[in-house]
């Protein structure tokens, strides 16, 4: 018994500090270890973003389950109820702009889950940097790793965090949905492809702004909180604005739920859609009033009106976030 | 001591504030103590060494690397501690240490591996999966310097390694800090402006004041340079004043009276360690000499005797 606790004793002595003369990674495996803490340390971070997985992961479900009997449910068998409910799922409420279709496709419009998605990615990706600043680890990454290689590795866990919940639901309904139609998985791959580019190209939107926004406060919640006033008063003013002057097709692209419903549709390649009025009923006795809205026709607004807002948003919040990285101030770091 | 670390004419700005004027040394291998009042440049210093904030002009040379254009490499080499408490809200120590050996380049079981025996090295052992968040603010510094040690940098360079510690974890991590550098070799650059912490263990030391190097050396060139290695306190019966008057005349330099003589003997009483003259003196004065000790000033009193004079 004795002789067993000596040789304890010995053991914690020897276990003193150790030299490593291993192999060392590469500059890359460092941007993706960022990725990967990131990732795995969002979920325990905020108590309402669990909450918020719960309910998403609820009304997941239940979309899904609407996919694989979408065609026993509305009779619809049309291709382009695909692009339908694509560019509707990331919608905050109803956009009112659908593809324009004969016979008509709309079919089901999960709006909500919009709403709880951008609220789920504004308390993952405010904590990326006001956490990092808040908890004075900047300089500690810092000391390992360039200003470049830590941006890359927080917009790379943006991206991966919000293309979880987002491209991950996406393609499992989509790929029901087909099957659902009726249609053949093969002659969709370049579908497939390019509800791909719509989640990176949604991520990278939301995920840019919010991670400049989280460079800007000290406080994760400041950033969640701010992301998601902006994004609602700039949703509902933008799309007031957009009904009371039908005239100016442009105005759409204030609001920014209207603007990635556009993406979706410019990205999966769907340029004949329609406006939506459901104030009143028509001479048709149809709920819906459509005015066509086509953004290849030179008149009014055109995709690439769509795009240049795209490419816009990502330069100037690239740009700002860059630049108040390599300005950040000593109390900052 | 060959040299590790040759700090060339740097200069830096933060606006229009001058951080580091022309800031040059030269550091030889083992523990150097960085010392200087806050707002020297210290760690504006660490921070242009570490690439953090980079230097405008001159250059630094790490071994045979050149900053800032082998940054990469030299990041790889050293261990930093910074002075602020780092805290990350709801992971465990295990989980960050290990993030950040990662960080340094380690692969993931690699990383697991030595953050868990680094933490236990540090004393961390059995607080390794508990939150951050309930650590004190002894157990942050161990988390720091585990930290920094993780991926076994050549380099540490620990910024105030004790500050908010209680007298335990100061005694805690200053052991540790020393035992690195004896024991196994570890080349450590200590910043700070508590001298005690480094006073019996640093190989050299470099002082900075103003975003400049006012003083280098070893402990005893330090003090040597000052000139005031030994000093004297001495007491007498009558007037301290009219006595402090005698000694003065007769070659000893008065630093201060205020009960007791503080003073400098001349340098060949120094050498020959006999205060006898003093005591002839007070004789001669018809005075009685109630106290003569000699005393070995410490590096606080050459410190603020330095930063004074730059004043």
């Amino acid at each position: 018994m004795l002789e067993k606790e000596n040789n304890g004793s010995e053991f914690l002595k020897k276990f003193g500090y150790r030299s490593y003369s291993g192999e060392k990674t590469g500059r890359m495996a460092r941007v993706t270890s960022i990725i990967d803490f990131e990732v795995r340390s969002t979920w325990s971070k905020s108590t309402w973003g669990k909450v918020l997985l719960i309910i998403v992961s609820i009304m997941n479900f239940f979309t899904i389950l609407f996919a694989a009997t979408v065609s026993s449910f509305t009779g619809v068998s049309n291709r382009n109820a695909l692009n339908e409910f694509i560019a509707n799922y990331i919608a905050f409420g109803d956009a009112n702009i659908s593809s324009n279709t004969n016979p008509d496709v709309f079919i089901f419009n999960p709006g909500i889950i919009g709403l709880l998605l951008v609220s789920l990615f504004a308390i993952a990706g405010s904590g990326y940097f006001a956490d990092d600043k808040n908890g004075h680890v900047v300089e500690i990454y810092l000391s390992r790793i360039t200003k470049r290689e830590y941006i890359m590795g927080k917009i790379g866990a943006i991206l991966v965090y919000i293309n979880i919940f987002l491209l991950g639901p996406l393609l499992i309904t989509s790929a029901l949905m087909v099957q659902s139609l009726g249609l053949s998985h093969f002659k969709l791959l370049p579908f497939y492809f390019k509800v791909i580019m719509f989640g990176f190209a949604y991520s990278l939107v939301i995920g840019l702004i919010m991670l400049t926004l989280s460079t800007f406060v000290e406080k994760r919640q400041y950033a969640s909180l701010g992301f998601f006033v902006i994004y609602l008063l700039a949703t509902i003013i933008g799309q007031v604005v957009a009904e009371n002057n039908p005239n100016d097709q442009l105005l759409l692209l204030i609001s920014p739920s209207s603007f990635l419903v556009l993406l979706a549709y410019v990205i999966l390649g769907d340029n004949h859609l329609a406006l939506r009025t459901t104030d009143a009923q028509n001479a048709q006795g149809n709920i819906f009033s459509k005015t066509p809205l086509v953004l290849n026709d030179g008149v009014g607004l055109e995709w690439y009106h769509v795009i240049g807002l795209f490419l816009f948003y990502i330069l100037f919040f690239g740009t700002l976030l860059a630049y108040k990285i390599r300005k950040l101030t000593t109390e900052e770091l | 001591m060959s040299e590790m670390l040759v700090v060339d004419n740097i200069i830096k700005h933060y606006g229009n504030f001058l951080a580091l004027d022309q800031f040059s040394c030269t550091m030889p291998q083992g523990v150097i103590g960085l010392l200087g009042p806050n707002g020297a440049g210290k760690t504006t210093f660490i921070r242009s060494l570490l690439g953090i904030h980079p230097f405008e002009s001159g250059e630094i040379r790490f071994h045979e690397y050149s900053l800032p254009k082998d940054s990469l490499i030299v990041k790889d080499m050293i261990g930093y501690q910074p002075e602020v408490a780092t805290q990350l809200h709801k992971i465990t120590a295990m989980k960050y240490v290990t993030h950040m050996c990662r960080l340094a380049g380690l692969p993931h079981e690699a990383a697991i591996q030595r953050a868990f025996d680094t933490l236990h090295y540090v004393g961390l052992e059995e607080a390794r999966y508990r939150n951050m968040m309930e650590f004190s603010q002894g157990m942050l510094q161990k988390v720091k310097l585990a930290t920094a040690l993780v991926h076994d940098p050549e380099l540490l360079l620990l910024d105030e390694p004790t500050a908010g510690c209680d007298p335990a974890s100061r005694e805690q991590i200053l052991s540790l800090i020393f035992d690195l550098g004896k024991n196994f070799g570890k080349n450590i650059i200590i910043s700070t402006h508590l001298l005690p912490d480094i006073e019996n263990h640093a190989d050299y030391v470099v002082v900075v004041n103003n975003g400049k190097t006012v003083m280098e050396g070893t402990l005893e060139q330090v003090m040597r340079q000052k000139d005031t290695d030994v000093k004297l306190q001495v007491q007498v019966s009558g007037d301290n004043n009219q006595f402090a008057s005698i000694l003065e005349k007769h070659g000893f330099r008065i630093l201060s009276i205020d009960g007791i003589i503080n003073c400098t003997p001349p340098k060949d009483m120094i050498a020959s360690g006999n205060y006898n003259e003093v005591f002839k003196l007070a004789k001669q004065a018809e005075t009685d000499v109630r106290m003569v000790t000699p005393f070995r000033l410490s590096l606080e009193d050459v410190f603020l005797d330095v930063v004074e004079e730059e004043k």
